[in-house]
């Protein structure tokens, strides 16, 4: 008796796990986001030379960044904005965006369909990844985004020349990281979908990453006075102008 | 005296020897003095220890990886050129400290600015570096390894050499069961060498487990120390893993702000991590930047009324109060911390030597008594190329000569071999001639023990000179000379504040008794 009864739950729920994996598995879609790193107006070249808000000529040797925590979220019925989100997709992975690295700016995902109003995103590694000992992939210590003698991620590292730099080689280097307070710099970053994205079979996001935005606003940056952050000092001011570095490509 | 040295010694645990006439010594170095079996691994909480910080249950530690942790510990190829290991600076026998050196030493002969900290228990520090800066034990070595002072090389590049090199391969490979060597796996052996690192058999551990007794000084000393001191060092770990300023004055030298460039918080600048006091007694010298080289400095330091700091940690701000003699038992009992068990550990020892002292194993030959120095000497010098380019103290090479005749005692303890009474023996290699011309070499280069055994010889020559009690205000070693030191002090007469003098003296040392000697220079 008790072994045809284990035999009817077993199948039961045999029965039950098809039904649900059927009807979850065609509910996938892939989604693409691409980071595209712009000076201004124009795809960022690494031969060109830019100019800051201040009319400062200079050139950028390399940009790399961690963008980590992203999160799509459908907004729920009534007034969009109003009511809180009520579902959302949140994706447990960490990509460092290398500029020299053509297939690190485009991130694979597999999400389900929908349709989503707006993404979001941290420019950094959050506070807990900057605390749990040795970690891999993208966060391996070995990629040289970290600190060794303060433990910690660089959430950006901005290398490139300009002659106005006071430092050594005309230098400009801009290593921003830091996850405590006073000089935390992780920046929560929130795209509006203008047309909520639809994502079905195959969907591409575009992302503009602004480079001169590092310079701008709301501080511009004077490469003859500060040309070189790699601690604390001075992290957050940068922090705050990458704050506003991406933009949706809108097609 | 110290036992700074011995332990290398006593590893090579071979030789045997001889006597006046001729007998046999007996080549003999323990087989498995190098292995490492799980039960050598097994990691035990020491009673009255809280849990530890470090989650042991992510890195198991295994034979296979602590045997790779070690190896890597001892070797110079974690350095950008070859040369520099973790055992440069952090060595066995001075419980992981430099000892006697103020300040780090790195490639290229390159000064860091800090003092090179103790490593012991450090599975219970929440933080590393005397400013904290490190927040994993697991990513510790990365410091060292990449800072230009020290080691000056990339992980990148560690990591290359490692996977081109057929041993280190093959140990990953018995750790891992993976030939791909990755960040996290170097990382996490050198982990699993470290958080063996337990020191919690000291005199000290022992009196309060009720196995051992201490003398009334050390007593005393502990209730002193409990009374004073524990506030920040508090047992069973002798810190509180906290961050203090305790009104050193800054060194203009390294201008260094402390733990203020971690946090970038105001209220930081001058705090340095409490550092242990387990096995202090080896560790000196003491503070950030290792301005102290003897205890009573440190204390005299905490004693001072008026501290020309800049801020002070609360728990100071009112002042320790210590008599002579209080702080003498307080020296005493920091000096119970000393944990013979883990500075003798033979698991730590360096693996590099293992090839070494096969070399030089001895067969059963006949020695005279200046064999017996030479082959001393012959391991103790190929010992210091791996260690230190510093000749070692003077007292040091005695405390190794009483290592070497309580070994041949004991090796000898053989129904075969008639041995004389080690006291005889002893006797009469501290006759030898080439005892004698050793410690002549040695005393040319070595240092004295401590300032404080030299003060207090000039100190008991003025007070008689002076029929008045005296107190030294400054010691300053001038030059070691041919048997001892020139030393010249700075002194005043107690009771007599204002008037401080000056005065040289040429300090000896009698290894047989020893014994300091101090004449007044004119």
């Amino acid at each position: 008796m008790n072994y045809f009864k284990r035999i009817l739950i077993t199948t039961a729920c045999v029965v039950v796990f098809i039904i649900v994996t059927s009807f979850a598995a065609p509910n996938n879609g892939k989604l693409t986001i691409r980071f595209n790193n712009y000076a201004g107006n124009s795809v960022l070249n690494l031969d060109s030379t830019y100019k800051n808000q201040l009319g400062q000529p200079f050139k950028v040797t390399n940009v790399k960044y961690y963008i980590s925590n992203i999160v799509l979220r459908k907004y729920g019925e009534g007034p969009r904005g109003v009511v809180p989100n009520y579902d959302y997709v949140s994706i447990k992975e960490y990509y460092l965006i290398n500029e020299m690295d053509e297939d690190s700016k485009q991130i694979n995902l597999n999400v389900p369909i929908g349709t989503y109003d707006d993404m979001t995103f941290i420019i950094g590694v959050d506070s807990l990844h900057n605390c749990s000992g040795i970690q891999e992939g993208a966060l391996d210590p070995i990629n040289g985004m970290f600190w060794a003698w303060n433990t910690g991620y660089i959430f950006l590292k901005f290398d490139g020349t300009s002659p106005l730099s006071k430092s050594n080689g005309r230098i400009l280097e801009y290593h921003i990281g830091g996850y405590r307070s006073p000089n935390n710099c992780i920046r929560k970053v929130t795209l509006r979908l203008n047309h909520s994205i639809q994502i079905n079979s195959s969907t591409s996001i575009n992302i503009k990453a602004d480079i001169l935005q590092l310079f701008k606003s709301p501080t511009p940056m004077d490469f003859s006075k500060l040309s070189s952050v790699v601690d604390f000092h001075n992290a957050t001011t940068i922090a705050d102008n990458y704050a506003g570095m991406f933009s949706l490509i809108e097609k | 005296m110290k036992n700074l040295f011995s332990y290398q010694l006593s590893i090579n645990s071979y030789c045997l020897l001889l006597i006046s006439y001729c007998i046999l010594s007996i080549g003999f170095i323990a087989d498995d003095y190098f292995s490492i079996t799980q039960k050598d691994v097994a990691f035990k909480n020491p009673k009255g220890f809280p849990k530890p910080v470090y989650d042991l249950s992510k890195n198991k530690i295994t034979p296979a990886g602590f045997l790779l942790g070690r190896k890597l510990f001892y070797d110079g190829i974690l350095s950008k050129d070859n040369t520099i290991s973790c055992a440069s600076c952090h060595q066995r026998f001075a419980a992981f400290a430099h000892i006697d050196h103020q300040i780090s030493h790195g490639i290229n002969n390159l000064i860091g600015k800090r003092n090179v900290p103790a490593l012991q228990n450090l599975v219970w520090n929440s933080s590393f570096m005397w400013d904290g800066g490190v927040n994993h034990l697991d990513l510790q070595p990365v410091a060292p390894i990449t800072n230009s002072l020290e080691m000056a090389e990339t992980l990148a590049n560690v990591l290359k050499k490692l996977r081109q090199n057929k041993e280190y391969v093959l140990m990953f490979k018995q750790a891992y069961n993976d030939t791909v060597i990755t960040t996290d796996k170097f990382l996490k052996s050198i982990s699993q060498f470290l958080a063996l690192m337990v020191s919690a058999d000291s005199r000290y551990d022992r009196y309060t487990n009720g196995k051992d007794t201490l003398s009334k000084s050390e007593k005393n000393g502990l209730k002193l120390f409990r009374a004073n001191c524990a506030a920040c060092h508090k047992e069973p770990l002798f810190t509180d893993n906290s961050f203090r300023n305790n009104g050193l004055t800054i060194n203009p030298a390294f201008n260094d702000s402390g733990r203020l460039m971690i946090t970038g918080l105001k209220s930081d600048y001058l705090k340095f991590k409490v550092p242990s006091l387990r096995n202090v007694e080896v560790t000196y010298p003491y503070m950030h930047d290792g301005r102290f080289y003897s205890l009573k400095q440190v204390l005299n330091h905490y004693t001072k009324t008026n501290t020309e700091g800049e801020i002070r940690d609360p728990v100071l701000q009112k002042g320790i109060i210590l008599n002579e003699q209080e702080k003498t038992d307080i020296i005493s009992f920091l000096k119970t911390l000393t944990d013979k068990t883990f500075l003798h550990d033979r698991r730590f020892d360096n693996p590099f030597l293992a090839s070494y002292i096969k070399k030089i194993e001895i067969k059963p030959v006949v020695l005279s008594e200046d064999e017996l120095i030479v082959k001393y000497k012959t391991s103790w010098d190929s010992v210091q190329l791996k260690t230190s380019n510093r000749i070692p103290q003077y007292a040091t090479y005695i405390d190794e000569l009483d290592k070497i005749t309580e070994n041949i005692e004991k090796h000898c303890k053989q129904p075969k071999t008639k041995l004389p009474k080690l006291e005889k023996l002893q006797a009469q290699l501290q006759n030898s001639k080439k005892h004698k011309e050793a410690i002549a070499n040695y005393f040319t280069y070595g240092q004295p023990n401590s300032i404080t055994e030299l003060t207090e010889a000039c100190k008991q020559v003025l007070s008689i000179i002076n029929k008045a009690d005296i107190e030294i205000t400054n010691t300053d070693i001038k030059k070691p000379s041919k048997t001892g030191w020139v030393v010249l002090v700075s002194y005043k007469i107690k009771g007599n504040t204002d008037v401080i003098k000056t005065s040289s003296f040429e300090i000896n040392y009698n290894p047989a008794t020893k014994t300091y000697t101090a004449v007044q220079k004119k």
